[in-house]
C-alpha cells in the first residue's frame, strides 16, 4: 500500500528513502547500486524497498466522495 | 571462579568505529553480563520523545485513522534537549492510566494538572490536496511542533498520499517513553555484542599451500592472506571475525585455529536519530549506575 515508515525487522526509519529510491528507479538504475549509494547495508531493510508495491498510488482515485 | 571475572584486572574501552550514527567499541575485561545489562539498556531504557495520541479531526484520505497514528508514532522526533525538558515516562503513564480510569470509574490516584504541563507537546499537522487530478503527498516534515527542540529528524517520510480533494487534520500529542514500553521508543535500530576471535595459524608445507589459497576466499569478510615467506596464513584485522568457521572447515587440516577471547567484547549500535551516539551511551551509563546503586540500597536494607 503505502511505504512503511520503518523496517519491520531492525526499525531503520526506511521510509526517508522512499522518494529518492523511486525516482532513480524510473530513470532505470540498477537497484542494488541505488540500495548501496543510499546507505542501506542490512538485507531486511534491502527488502522492504525492493518488494514494495506502492498500490497508493492508484488506490487514492477511488474513494468515496465527502 | 570464572577468570573472566576478574575484576582486578584493567578496565579498558576502546573505539572501533565511529561515524555520525553507528559506533563500535571494544570493552577489555569487562564480563559479558555486564556489557550485555549495558545493551539492553540502551535498546530498552534510554527514554526518547515520540507521537503517543493522535486527535483527529477529519480523515477523508485512503488510509484509516489507526493507521496514520501509527506511522506517526514511528517518526523519529529530535530528543537531545527533550530529555531534560520533559518528565519522565513514568509520570506520564500514570497520567494516562488516570485518564482511562475516569472513564471507567476506577479510583487511581492523578497527578496535578501541574505535574502533567511539562509532560507532553502537541505536533499538529493538516493538509488538503486542491488539485482536481494530481496525488499530493503529505511528508514528515510538514508537521507543526509546538517546541522548536522536539521536530522529526528525517523530513522526507511520506506519511500518507492524498488523492483530489482529500483532506488530512489532526493534533498529536508527542511524549518521553521507552522502549520496554513500544519499540518506537527506542534510540536505537540495532545493538549487539559480539565475540572477538583468536585466530592461530600453523606453517603450511609446499603440498597443502596451493589448497590454503583457494580456501581463502571463502572467508565472507575477507581477512585472510597467505604469506609465502613463512608458509603461512595471515590475519588482517582479528576484529572483522565474525567466526563463521568457513576458513576451518574448508583449509587444509591444522593450518588455521579459531576460537574467542574471553576477556575482550565488542558492543555495536545503531542510533536511529532522535539522540546522538555519545547521547545515548552516557544516559545509559547513568541509569545502570541508578539501578547498581537501588540494587546495593537494597540488598543493605535486607541485612
Ligand atoms: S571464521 Fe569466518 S570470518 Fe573468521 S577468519 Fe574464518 S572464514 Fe573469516
Ligand atoms: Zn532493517
Amino acid at each position: 500500500m503505502i511505504i512503511p515508515v520503518r523496517c519491520y525487522t531492525c526499525g531503520y526509519p526506511i521510509g526517508r528513502h522512499w522518494e529518492e529510491f523511486k525516482k532513480r528507479i524510473e530513470k532505470g538504475e540498477d537497484p542494488k547500486k541505488v540500495l548501496d549509494d543510499l546507505g542501506i547495508k542490512r538485507y531486511c531493510c534491502r527488502r522492504i524497498l525492493l518488494s514494495h508495491v506502492p498500490l497508493i498510488y492508484e488506490v487514492a482515485y477511488y474513494k468515496r466522495k465527502v | 571462579m570464572n577468570e573472566a571475572y576478574n575484576v582486578a584486572q584493567k578496565i579498558d574501552v576502546e573505539i572501533r568505529k565511529l561515524t555520525d550514527i553507528y559506533i563500535e567499541l571494544i570493552f577489555k575485561n569487562v564480563p559479558l553480563p555486564i556489557l550485555n545489562a549495558l545493551r539492553r539498556i540502551i535498546q530498552l531504557e534510554v527514554p526518547v520523545m515520540a507521537i503517543d495520541e493522535v486527535i483527529f479531526y477529519e480523515n477523508s484520505t485512503v488510509l484509516y485513522d489507526e493507521i496514520i497514528a501509527h506511522r506517526l508514532g514511528l517518526i523519529p522526533l529530535r530528543s537531545e534537549e527533550a530529555l531534560d525538558k520533559y518528565g519522565p515516562p513514568e509520570k506520564c503513564i500514570k497520567c494516562m492510566e488516570s485518564y482511562y480510569a475516569e472513564a471507567s470509574e476506577e479510583a487511581v490516584e492523578r497527578p496535578s494538572s501541574k505535574d502533567c504541563e511539562n509532560c507532553f507537546i502537541y505536533i499538529r499537522g493538516s493538509v488538503e490536496n486542491l488539485d482536481e487530478e494530481e496525488l499530493k503527498t503529505f511528508y514528515s516534515g510538514d508537521l507543526l511542533s509546538d517546541d522548536p527542540d522536539v521536530v522529526p529528524v528525517y523530513k522526507e517520510i511520506p506519511i500518507v498520499i492524498l488523492g483530489p480533494h482529500q483532506r488530512l487534520s489532526f493534533d498529536a500529542k508527542a511524549r518521553l517513553g521507552r522502549g520496554i514500553e513500544h519499540s518506537k521508543f527506542s534510540p536505537v535500530s540495532v545493538a549487539g555484542v559480539r565475540y572477538v576471535a583468536e585466530i592461530s595459524t600453523n606453517s603450511l608445507d609446499d603440498t597443502n599451500l596451493k589448497d590454503a589459497e583457494k580456501c581463502l576466499e571463502y572467508c565472507p569478510v575477507k581477512i585472510l592472506e597467505i604469506s609465502y615467506e613463512d608458509k603461512k596464513i595471515l590475519v588482517k584485522d582479528p576484529y572483522e571475525c565474525i567466526l563463521c568457521m568457513q576458513c576451518v572447515k574448508r583449509c587444509p587440516e591444522n593450518s588455521i585455529k579459531i576460537s574467542y577471547r574471553k576477556d575482550q567484547y565488542i558492543l555495536f549500535f545503531e542510533s536511529v536519530g532522535q539522540l546522538s551516539i555519545r547521547k545515548i551511551l552516557l544516559t545509559a551509563i547513568d541509569i545502570f549506575i541508578n539501578k547498581i546503586d537501588y540494587l546495593l540500597q537494597q540488598i543493605k536494607e535486607m541485612r
